[in-house]
């Protein structure tokens, strides 16, 4: 037999108080969930993706040419030409895989064993980066 | 079923959704620092053999004073989980690790960048670039 329970108003109104709360403390969490998801995301598809195989590389510098991070790629010379602007907004981290992928990469293309290369600032002609003897230096 | 209800129930699920993809990313994150510890220990080790033969005179087979010269050998630049590749100029080493799991960038495997300065015996650099 159903037995149906008689609720009072006072009673009604503080079960959609609590309701109320649940709903608010989920859409909080949602909220901060959502955005960590959106800043993760945005952390990964903004970083630079350095193939470990240098037969790959090539269509990485056609990439980074058409973001305006690189300027020119002088194999011969292991000179690479940047942007000031691009290069400054790369973390730290990015930089030295970038100029240890290149040095690499140019190595192999001269067939030497020394990675060596060597990076300029396209409008202030600074050296911003160089691998070699001196080992690894960023600027 | 109450307007309410049916928005706690989209709202939890919500919630577990994000739970389960919190503990991807943890899981992730515990196998990326794995693969940068063995590359680590494995860049070690190379750098100690390097050392050794850079200490022997020439016609002992060493490098005296240089890295030029020495080969690593195969089975600590490949194991299962890590691929090293290197250069070694006289008083340098470069390294290039790379592991098994994605990096942070979700396309390339979990990238190491080493640098050993020979003349002041430490890590010039080693970093994680990827």
């Amino acid at each position: 037999m159903a037995v149906f329970k008689i609720r009072t108003v006072a009673e009604a109104d503080k079960e959609a108080r609590r309701q109320t709360y649940i709903i608010i403390t989920l859409s909080a969490i949602c909220l901060f969930g959502f955005s960590y998801v959106i800043y993760d995301y945005l952390q990964i598809s903004k970083r630079i993706a350095l193939p470990e195989q240098l037969s790959q590389v090539d269509a990485v510098i056609r990439q980074l040419e058409t973001r305006g991070l690189v300027v020119s790629l002088s194999i011969p010379d292991a000179k690479l030409v940047v942007s000031d602007q691009e290069w400054g907004d790369l973390s730290y981290e990015e930089k030295v895989g970038l100029i240890t992928q290149l040095g690499r990469y140019c190595a192999d293309k001269n067939k030497s064993d020394l990675w060596t290369l060597t990076v300029i600032g396209n409008s202030s002609t600074a050296k911003l980066g160089e691998l070699g003897l001196v080992g690894l230096i960023v600027n | 079923m109450g307007q309410q209800q049916l928005i706690v129930i989209v709202l939890g699920t919500l919630v577990v959704g994000l739970a389960i993809y919190t503990g991807v990313l943890l899981v992730q994150s515990n196998s990326q620092s794995n693969d940068e510890e063995l590359i680590k220990q494995q860049l070690n080790i190379i750098v100690s053999e390097a050392v050794k033969y850079s200490a022997k005179i020439k016609s002992l087979g060493g490098g005296e004073g240089s890295f030029e010269g020495f080969k690593p050998q195969n089975n600590h630049l490949t194991t299962n989980q890590v691929r090293i590749v290197a250069s070694f100029t006289s008083s340098t080493m470069i390294f290039q690790g790379f592991g098994t799991v994605m990096g942070l960038n979700g396309e390339t495997p979990v990238n190491l960048v080493g640098v050993y300065d020979g003349a002041a015996g430490r890590w010039q650099t080693l970093t994680r670039v990827n």
